[in-house]
């Protein structure tokens, strides 16, 4: 009969080593023939890729130049029809003299977002408010002038960057207000009130963003009374903050769904009205859960923007398109590709940053939580 | 007085207040709107009414799925854009869904270079507006592609050229009909088949290979008809004449375009939500499936698949609307999809903006609504039961 224990365990050859560099290559790189095969895969595209990035970007590329004529690689990128045009793309048509105003908006909207991105101790909160509240009224003095000596500008001459900002801070700026006011609705216990405000969030959610632009640009006349006008500027305006006001409330209503009932009753138990307790109470807790999908939001509000340049605006994307179709400038595609690459390397910066700012606040209020 | 203050402080009289307050603020509103607008409709010497939807369009329409012609009605116009609309969103999300899949499998890898490619892919097509991806595509890299003489070619049966992708097009003959049946047949016997053995799986604990039996139901049964009926599809092949391509579907480059771009913009975002759904599941519950001797096949089809899909379903539905809502952007590179005739051309020729804006917006509405409704039915049968 055969032995239920063998008498000698057969001796195991030494563990992998499973610290120090080559553990690491390996456990990372070449744990499997599966794995190897696909870093080695991975590696030759990295090679070739950025072989052509490198070579097309700065080694074929021509940097200076004011038409066509003056990129003649068509293997490099005609980085001439940048340099030649940035002021434009940043600053649309503002008259040149009054740059400095537009510097101002821009310096303010860094500060804003200095305010909410680090803390200041016993003045954050002030610090925030202040900017949340001062920015818009500062932005629009700045911009549009017309008091305190200053020049008056109509926004429609706004242009390039600078429409892309100004829409994209009317689109936040209006938006978390009446989101947050559709959000109380929407979860509010009065069934009319309750079914109001769904339907309206709904609604907005359920359209293209860009069928509402134009059906505000296109209709809001016919619905004022008549001698009245609205700017087309001011409409697209509207638009944008009527519906992110819908996504905002989405927002706001996760971070009110995210407060245990216990709040709500405790609340109630010590007598607190409805006004108090969602004030004191529920706000404060809701609207700090709800700011990573805010800033989301905020990015998808930012890139929404590009849609205006469909019903005739020249924003940032709506500039650079313009600019390539001027004579001077049509040629072959890679003016083309060189132009989009530059812009989606702008807009790249400010959504990934803004992106980067709310992946912190999430693994912050992570280690919040006991 | 007193009594009055002792009502109003009453819960239930104060919340009707409130709420007949706003219906009637409501109504009142929308009847200072109805009568605003019939003002300045009269003033301007505008006719409302749908009537003009019966008259001849008069332009033509690059892609129709159905016959159409200049001579067509406003409606016909109507119906063959919003067939390209909902074409073209269909293909997008089945592409998107398929590229996020595999983006999401990238970013979970052991392999670490490979891991940080999706990552890469993610945030650079996450942070740049969808608009300019379109035009990149469309003026920018498909313009790059080579003249229809030396089209690019795949395998002799595909051809992508300057003007678009030439592919191959069903012919279906007698019999056709058949097979589009057959297929409807397995599909709904497989799903039998499926419930049957997970039913009988919950009883007696007996497994049964339903995946493999019903893809055999899918494969085998419609080929079985088709060899009955005497294969009545046959592919007629592009090939290139003396001009141009003869033969084929041609899908035009503000297609391939507009297809490119949502399928890499919504890939992106889908490989995300079905990331983060696989990371939700407990880790505990992959090691007690380990533990008790399941498969890493079973590991995922079994345990963690069914938990992630919960999280995925609801973000996925909101993907799946948002892309269908973004095909409106087609307008911009001119491809004939449901916006573009109701904003441009058919608007340019009546002038009845109102009338054609409603239409826009119910229309797009219905979509959204539809999609809303299939997941919601989809949701409701793979949640968990509740006591």
């Amino acid at each position: 009969m055969e032995p239920i224990l063998k008498p000698f365990i057969e001796q195991k050859a030494p563990p992998q080593q499973s610290t120090g560099l080559v553990a690491w290559l390996r456990e990372n790189f070449f744990s499997s023939w599966f794995n190897t095969l696909v870093t080695i895969i991975l590696l030759w595209l990295i090679y070739q890729v950025g072989g052509f990035i490198i070579n097309w970007a700065f080694i074929n590329a021509n940097w200076v130049g004011d038409s066509a004529k003056s990129c003649p690689n068509v293997d490099g990128a005609c980085w001439a029809f940048v340099t030649e045009r940035w002021r434009l793309f940043v600053y649309g048509l503002y008259p040149k003299e009054l740059y400095w105003r537009v510097n101002v908006f821009y310096g303010l909207g860094l500060l804003t977002i200095i305010a909410f991105v680090f803390s200041f101790g016993a003045y954050t909160k002030k610090f925030r408010l202040t900017m949340f509240i001062g920015f818009p009224i500062a932005a629009y003095i700045f911009l549009v002038g017309g008091v305190f000596d200053l020049q008056h500008i109509s926004p429609e001459s706004f242009g390039g960057l600078l429409l892309t900002v100004v829409i994209a801070t009317v689109g936040i700026f209006g938006s978390i207000p009446l989101g947050l006011i559709l959000a109380l609705g929407r979860t509010s216990d009065l069934k009319v009130i309750s079914k109001v405000c769904t339907y309206f969030i709904e609604f907005w959610r359920g359209v293209p963003h860009i069928a509402v632009i134009v059906m505000f640009v296109a209709l809001l006349p016919i619905f004022i009374p008549d001698g009245n006008k609205i700017d087309i500027v001011v409409r697209a305006f509207i638009a944008f903050a009527a519906f992110n006001s819908a996504y905002m409330a989405e927002v706001f209503r996760g971070g009110l769904q995210s407060i245990p009932a216990g709040q709500f009753e405790a609340s109630k138990a010590i007598g607190l009205s409805y006004w108090k307790m969602m004030g004191y109470i529920i706000l404060p807790q809701a609207i700090r859960n709800s700011v990573p999908a805010l800033v989301n939001t905020c990015i998808s509000i930012f890139k929404e923007t590009t849609i205006v340049l469909l019903i005739g605006f020249s924003d940032f994307l709506g500039i650079i398109q313009l600019s390539l179709e001027d004579p001077k400038w049509l040629g072959p595609p890679h003016i083309f590709s060189s132009a989009y690459v530059f812009a989606a390397l702008i807009y790249f910066a400010l959504a990934y940053g803004m992106s980067k700012y709310s992946l912190r606040l999430e693994n912050r209020s992570n280690v919040d939580q006991h | 007085m007193e009594s009055l203050f002792s009502y109003w402080r009453k819960g239930s009289v104060r919340s009707l207040t409130y709420q007949w307050g706003l219906v009637v603020a409501i109504l009142l509103a929308l009847f200072w709107l109805f009568d605003t607008a019939n003002t300045n409709l009269d003033r301007l010497g505008i006719n409302t009414g749908f009537d003009f939807l019966d008259d001849e369009a008069g332009f033509q329409i690059s892609q129709a799925l159905f016959p159409y012609s200049a001579q067509s009605t406003y409606i016909d116009a109507l119906l063959v854009t919003f067939t390209n609309t909902i074409v073209l969103s269909l293909i997008a999300i089945c592409l998107a869904t398929f590229l996020g899949f595999f983006i999401a499998l990238s970013r979970l890898s052991d392999n670490m270079l490979l891991r940080k490619f999706g990552d890469c892919y993610v945030e650079v097509f996450r942070n740049v507006p969808l608009l300019l991806q379109l035009f990149f595509w469309y003026f920018a890299a498909l313009k790059l592609l080579p003249a229809k003489r030396e089209s690019i070619n795949f395998f002799d049966i595909a051809f992508l050229n300057i003007e678009g992708f030439v592919i191959p097009a069903p012919i279906l003959e007698d019999g056709a009909t058949s097979i589009v049946w057959a297929i409807v047949i397995a599909l709904a016997l497989a799903i039998g088949v499926w419930r049957w053995a997970k039913r009988r799986q919950t009883r007696t604990g007996v497994p049964f290979p339903s995946f493999l039996v019903g893809l055999a139901i899918v494969i085998f049964i419609p080929l079985l008809v088709a060899w009955i009926k005497g294969f009545p599809i046959s592919w007629e092949i592009p090939k290139f004449g003396r001009f141009n391509f003869e033969g084929g579907v041609g899908l035009q480059p503000e297609f391939t375009a507009m297809l490119f771009g949502l399928t890499l913009y919504n890939g992106a975002f889908i490989g995300e939500i079905i990331r983060a759904g696989i990371l939700s599941v407990h880790k505990g519950q992959r090691e007690a499936a380990n533990s008790i001797g399941f498969t890493q096949m079973q590991i995922y089809s079994q345990i963690i698949v069914p938990q992630a899909m919960r999280l995925i379903i609801p973000p996925l539905t909101n993907q799946y609307l948002n892309l269908t809502k973004s095909t409106a952007l087609a307008a911009a590179l001119g491809y004939p999809d449901f916006f573009w005739a109701l904003s441009g051309a058919i608007a340019a020729q009546t002038g009845q903006v109102l009338e054609l804006q409603a239409i826009t917006l119910f229309g797009y509405l219905g979509i959204s609504l539809f999609i809303a409704a299939i997941m919601a039915i989809y949701n409701r049968a793979t949640r968990i039961p509740e006591r």
